[in-house]
C-alpha cells in the first residue's frame, strides 16, 4: 500500500504545471485547505455486518473498562491484532417486537425501525444512509457505497422500497471505481477525454426524464424522480472525474482482484472475496471516492456453506444439538473476516495515524443466538476512534439491556451529526450510549 | 366414502388457515394502476441485441431486481437505484463501443460516415431510436436526437464519436428502458385504452421478450391492434415466429425457478462426489428442450408439459439417467417437467431431497395456495446435517406431522412433495433410501383433488395434468408474468374469463397466450 512519496510531484508543481499546460484543472481545493487548516482527515462510516448471530456464551469478552481491564472472548479472538482499536459493547437489546425472524432484528439493529414484511422492506433508512445523508455528499464521487463478500443485495436501505443493492463482485466494484475513468494522484496520467463526452449523453438524459415526469400520475412520478436523482448524480461523477484527482498521498490504483471467485467445493470464496472488497474500499476512502460504505459479509438468514462447515449456517443454528461447535466455528471466521477487513483499512497511511482513526465501522449481525433468533446481547463491536470521537481499547457491558439503538446514536453524533434520536416506536431513543464516546 | 370425504373436508378447513396470504393485495392496493415498469435484464440484453442485429456485443448483466413469486419483472419490486442508473449507462457506453467496432447491417455507411456523414448519421439515429423506443419518433424528438448528433458532430469533428454518443443517449432513454404507457385518453372511462405502439410493446415483452419487429410496429401504427381480433390475428403470427421461443422458455425458466440453478449451484462433495457445476446448462437445457418440443408440438398443452415421455440425452442427462446419448423415452418413474432432474436438483438440499421444498413449490406454483411462513417460534427444521442419519429421509421429516403445530401446513406440503422421494438432489432414481425401499406416496389436500392419494410422481403429474385447479393457476401465473405484477380483485373477471377458456381447449397453451394477450386488461391500463 505505500508508495514512494519522492517520485510525486508536489502540489505546488502540479498547479504550475497545471496553468502552464493551459488545461482546465481544478484541484479539490476545498479539502486539502481544511487539512491544512488542522481540520484533520474527514470522518468516515462503515457497516459490516455479518448474518445469523454469534454464540453469546463465547462471544461477551471477560472483564469491562480500558486496555488490559479487559480481554477478548473465544469467539472474538481474531481481533487480538487490532484490539486496540475497537470497542465492545456488550448486553444492549434490539426493543421492537420480534415479528419476522432474523428481519426484525435486522431492520432493528440497522435502522431502528419494524420491518414491512408485507412488501419485504425496510421501512426507515439504514445506519449507513442516515449518515451519508449528511456527510456522503461530501466526498468526491459516491455518496455511499454497499458491497458483499456472498452472493446478496444487502440491507442497506434509503427508505420503504427503496434498497441499495450490493456489488457482491469484487472486479465489477474494481472497474467501477478504478477502472478507465481512475487516475492516480499526481501520476501525470490524463484524464479520460470521453467522460465530458458521458456526461453530455447523461444531461440528454435529464433533459428527457425532466420532461417525461409531467407526463406520467403522482406514482411513477416518484419512480421518474429517483431515476433522475440516480443520472445527476452520476453526472456530477462524471464531472468530479474530470478533475485532476486531489493530491492524497495514500491514494494509489489498488492491485486489480480476480475476475471472478468461483465457488469451490460448493463453498464461496469469502475470505478471497471479503478481503478484495476491503482492499477496494479502503482504497476509495483513501481517494475520497466516498466517506460511507455498508459491507455485507453475508446476509440475514443466509445458508452459506462455510469453511469446514458440514452444512449452511442457517440449517446448523437451527439444528446443530448441544453447544453448536460448528456454530461458534462459522462465528469465528465471521470474527476473522472482519479482523482482516479492520486491518485493511488500518493499512492504510494517512497522516500520522492510518485510515481506520478516521473511520466508525459497526460491526453486528441480526441476532444474537441465531438459534432461538433473540434480540438480547446484541452483537456489537466498533472500530475506529472517529477522528477522536470515540474510545477505543474498551468493553462496555450494558447491566440494564439497554436499547441497542443508543450506541447508534452516538455513531451519528460522532460523525458530527447533531441528531436529537434515533429509531422510531419502541427502538427511539434520545440519548446515546456515552460510555463509548470521547 | 364418508370417511375420507369428512376427512379431505376438516382437512382442508385446517389448510385454509395454513394457506399463506396472495402476494398481490400486498403489494398493490386493490384496483391501483400498475406502476412503471423498466426493462429486466434478460429483455434489456435481448432488446440491444435485436437493435444491434449481426454485432457480437459484450456479455451485459444489469443488476437483477428482486422476485415476486415466480417472476423478476414485477413492477412493484423494481426501483431505479443508483446501481442500476449506472449499470444502464456503463453498458450503454459498452455496447456502442462494440457496435462502432463492428459496423454490419446497422449502419449503412462506411464507419467513417462516408460521404455524407451528417445523412448517414441521421439515418442511424431515427431508426435505432425509432425502434428501442417502439414507435415513430416525435418532431420534438427527432430535433432532440439529431441536433444531439450535431452538436456532438461540430464538437468533436469525428462521425465515429458523434454518432456513438447518440446511440448512448438513445439506450439512457427512459423512453427505451421503460415501459411507458401514458398516451392521454380520449375517453372517460375507468380503463384507457392503450396506444397502438403501447401495446404492441406489451405484446412483444410478453411473447417474445424483446423489442416488437417492424410488421408489430406497422400494425400498431395502421391500427390493426385496435381491436380484440385483430391484437389475436397479430398475437397468431407472432407464436410463429422463432422470437417466441424466447418468451416460452423464459416463462418456465422462471416458474420452474431453473434459474436457482447456476454456473456455482454446489451439492454436498461427499454424497455427490461426482457433481459438476458445469452440468447446470445441461439440466436446463433438457428441460427447456422438452418445452419447446411441447410447445411446438401436436398436442401443446399443459397436460404434456408434465407428462411428456421423451429426451434428447446429452451426456450428463444419459449418466443421470443411465440411458445411451440421443433422443428416446426417458426410464420409467418418469414422466414430465416435475421428474426431470433440473427441476428435482433446484428444489433439494445439499444432500438430501426436500419434500418440502418441492411441495411447497407445486402448493405454490401450481396450485396457487403457498403456504404461510412456520409459525414463531418453530423449532422443527428437518436438519440437512449428516450423510448417514438414522432412518429414512421421510421419516425424518414425517417428525413434522407429530407436532400440531407443523401439521396444519406439512400435511399439505409434504403429502405433495413425498411424491418424489425417489429422486435424489441431483435428480437421480434411487430404490432405496438407507436401507428402505422408498415410499413415494402421498396425498393431494388442496384444490379440486383434495383427499386424493398417489404413489409416485408419474402419478401425481398424472393427477396435476387432469386438475382444474393447476389450470386455473397456471393461467393465473401466466397473467402475472404478462402485467408484470400480481392480480387483484379488480382483475378477477378476466382471470376467470381466461381460466374458463384455457380449460376448455383442454389446457392449450397458444390459445391461453392468445387469448390473455386479446384480453381487455391486456389491451387496457387503468385510469390513473
Amino acid at each position: 500500500m505505500s508508495h514512494p512519496r519522492g517520485r510525486r510531484p508536489s502540489r505546488r508543481q502540479l498547479l504550475r504545471g497545471a496553468l502552464a499546460g493551459g488545461a482546465l484543472v481544478t484541484l479539490g481545493l476545498p479539502w486539502l485547505e481544511a487539512l491544512a487548516a488542522g481540520g484533520g482527515f474527514p470522518k468516515r462510516f462503515g457497516l459490516f455486518f455479518w448474518g445469523n448471530g454469534n454464540r453469546p456464551e463465547r462471544w461477551t469478552p471477560s472483564g469491562e473498562g480500558e486496555g488490559a481491564a479487559w480481554a477478548l472472548s473465544d469467539q472474538l479472538a481474531p481481533l487480538a491484532p487490532v484490539k486496540s482499536e475497537i470497542t465492545v459493547v456488550s448486553g444492549t437489546s434490539v426493543k421492537l417486537p420480534n415479528l419476522s425472524p432474523h428481519y426484525s432484528g435486522a431492520c432493528g439493529i440497522l435502522s431502528g425501525a419494524p420491518y414491512d414484511e408485507g412488501n419485504s422492506s425496510f421501512t426507515q433508512p439504514t445506519l449507513d444512509q442516515v449518515i451519508a445523508g449528511e456527510i456522503g455528499g461530501r466526498a468526491r464521487l459516491y455518496s455511499s457505497l454497499q458491497t458483499a463478500a456472498t452472493d446478496t443485495l444487502g440491507d442497506s436501505w434509503s427508505g420503504p422500497g427503496a434498497r441499495n443493492p450490493a456489488e457482491s463482485d469484487p472486479y465489477a466494484l474494481y472497474q467501477r471505481l478504478f477502472g478507465d475513468t481512475f487516475v492516480e494522484p499526481g501520476s501525470g496520467g490524463l484524464v479520460d477525454p470521453r467522460l465530458g463526452l458521458r456526461r453530455s449523453v447523461l444531461d440528454a438524459v435529464s433533459g428527457q426524464l425532466t420532461a417525461l415526469r409531467l407526463r406520467v400520475g403522482a406514482a411513477d412520478q416518484i419512480r421518474l424522480d429517483q431515476h433522475l436523482t440516480g443520472v445527476r448524480e452520476l453526472e456530477q461523477r462524471l464531472a468530479r472525474l474530470q478533475e485532476d484527482p486531489p493530491e492524497l498521498d495514500a491514494c494509489v490504483r489498488p492491485t486489480s482482484p480476480d475476475t471472478s471467485y468461483p465457488n469451490l467445493g460448493g463453498r464461496p470464496q469469502i475470505a478471497e472475496r471479503n478481503q478484495a472488497m476491503a482492499q477496494l474500499l479502503a482504497m476509495a476512502m483513501a481517494c475520497d471516492q466516498t466517506r460511507v460504505f455498508a459491507h455485507f459479509l453475508s446476509a440475514p438468514i443466509n445458508d452459506v456453506l462455510f469453511e469446514g462447515a458440514s452444512a449452511g449456517h442457517h440449517d446448523l443454528t437451527h439444528n446443530e444439538p448441544g453447544e453448536q461447535p460448528e456454530v461458534h466455528a462459522i462465528t469465528v471466521q465471521c470474527v476473522e473476516h472482519l479482523s482482516t477487513f479492520l486491518q485493511e483499512l488500518r493499512s492504510v497511511p494517512e497522516g500520522d495515524g492510518t485510515l481506520l482513526d478516521s473511520c466508525a465501522v459497526l460491526a453486528t449481525s441480526e441476532v444474537s443466538l441465531g438459534q432461538t433468533h433473540s434480540l438480547d446481547e446484541m452483537p456489537i463491536v466498533i472500530a475506529g476512534r472517529a477522528g477522536g470521537a470515540l474510545r477505543t481499547d474498551l468493553h462496555v457491558r450494558s447491566v440494564s439491556a439497554e436499547n441497542a439503538s443508543k450506541v447508534l446514536l452516538s455513531l451519528i453524533r460522532a460523525m458530527d451529526i447533531p441528531s436529537a434520536s434515533f429509531g422510531i416506536d419502541e427502538a427511539r431513543v434520545t440519548e446515546s450510549f456515552t460510555e463509548i464516546e470521547a | 366414502m364418508m370417511l375420507s370425504l369428512s376427512l379431505s373436508l376438516s382437512l382442508s378447513l385446517s389448510l385454509m388457515s395454513c394457506s399463506g396470504p396472495d402476494p398481490g393485495p400486498r403489494w398493490l392496493a386493490p384496483g391501483a394502476p400498475s406502476p412503471l415498469r423498466h426493462l429486466s435484464p434478460s429483455q434489456y440484453s435481448n432488446a440491444v441485441q435485436d437493435l444491434f442485429e449481426g454485432v457480437q456485443l459484450p456479455s451485459i448483466q444489469l443488476p437483477d431486481d428482486p422476485k415476486v413469486g415466480a417472476f423478476d419483472h414485477m413492477a412493484s419490486a423494481q426501483s431505479p437505484n443508483p446501481l442500476w442508473i449506472e449499470a444502464v449507462q456503463a453498458a450503454a457506453v459498452r455496447i456502442t463501443d462494440a457496435a462502432m467496432e463492428q459496423p454490419g447491417p446497422w449502419l449503412p455507411c462506411p464507419d467513417d460516415g462516408g460521404p455524407d456523414p451528417r445523412a448517414c448519421g441521421h439515418a442511424v439515429v431515427r431508426d435505432l431510436a425509432r425502434r428501442a423506443f417502439r414507435r415513430p419518433l416525435t418532431p420534438e424528438e427527432i430535433a432532440l436526437y439529431l441536433g444531439f448528433f450535431e452538436d456532438q458532430l461540430a464538437g468533436s469533428g469525428s462521425f465515429r464519436v458523434a454518432l456513438q454518443l447518440a446511440l448512448q443517449a438513445i439506450l439512457n432513454a427512459p423512453e427505451f428502458l421503460y415501459l411507458l404507457e401514458i398516451t392521454p385518453d380520449p375517453g372517460s372511462g375507468p380503463r384507457i385504452p392503450l396506444a397502438g405502439h403501447e401495446l404492441a410493446a406489451r405484446l412483444s415483452f410478453t411473447l417474445w421478450n424483446t423489442l416488437p419487429d417492424e410488421r408489430l410496429l406497422t400494425a400498431a401504427i395502421t391500427g390493426a391492434l385496435d381491436t380484440a381480433d385483430g391484437v389475436e390475428a397479430e398475437a397468431w403470427r407472432m407464436l410463429e415466429d422463432p422470437r417466441i421461443t424466447q418468451g416460452v422458455l423464459r416463462f418456465h425458466h422462471l416458474w420452474l425457478d431453473l434459474g436457482d440453478l447456476d454456473e456455482s449451484f454446489s451439492r454436498n462433495p461427499v454424497r455427490y462426489p461426482s457433481w459438476d457445476p458445469s452440468w447446470v446448462p445441461s439440466l436446463q437445457d433438457e428441460t427447456a428442450a422438452l418445452v419447446w418440443r411441447v410447445f411446438d408440438g401436436p398436442k401443446p398443452t399443459l397436460s404434456s408439459l408434465l407428462l411428456d415421455p421423451q429426451t434428447d440425452a446429452d451426456r450428463v442427462i444419459a449418466e443421470l439417467y443411465g440411458v445411451a446419448e440421443g433422443p428416446g423415452p426417458v426410464p420409467s418413474g418418469r414422466a414430465g417437467i416435475l421428474t426431470r432432474p433440473a427441476w428435482l436438483t433446484a428444489k433439494a438440499n445439499l444432500i438430501n431431497p426436500s419434500p418440502v421444498q418441492r411441495g411447497a413449490w407445486i402448493l405454490e406454483r401450481m396450485l396457487c395456495a403457498p403456504p404461510a411462513p412456520p409459525p414463531a417460534g418453530a423449532a422443527l427444521n428437518i436438519s440437512d446435517l449428516q450423510l448417514a442419519t438414522q432412518g429414512t429421509n421421510r421419516e425424518r421429516y414425517s417428525q413434522h406431522a407429530a407436532d400440531p403445530a407443523c401439521a396444519g401446513c406439512h400435511d399439505a406440503i409434504d403429502g405433495l412433495g413425498f411424491g418424489f422421494e425417489h429422486f435424489d438432489s441431483v435428480g437421480i432414481w434411487n430404490e432405496l433410501d438407507g436401507d428402505s425401499p422408498v415410499d413415494a406416496s402421498g396425498v393431494i389436500w388442496v384444490g379440486d383433488l383434495a383427499g386424493t392419494p398417489f404413489d409416485g410422481a408419474v402419478e401425481l403429474s398424472e393427477l396435476l395434468a387432469g386438475s382444474e385447479t393447476v389450470h386455473r393457476c397456471v393461467a393465473r401465473q401466466w397473467f402475472r408474468y404478462a402485467h408484470g405484477r400480481v392480480e387483484t380483485e379488480a382483475d378477477a373477471v378476466i382471470l376467470a374469463q381466461l381460466e374458463a377458456r384455457f380449460l376448455e381447449t383442454g389446457g392449450e397453451l397458444p390459445e391461453l397466450l392468445v387469448e390473455l394477450v386479446r384480453s381487455e386488461t391486456f389491451r387496457t391500463r387503468r385510469a390513473p
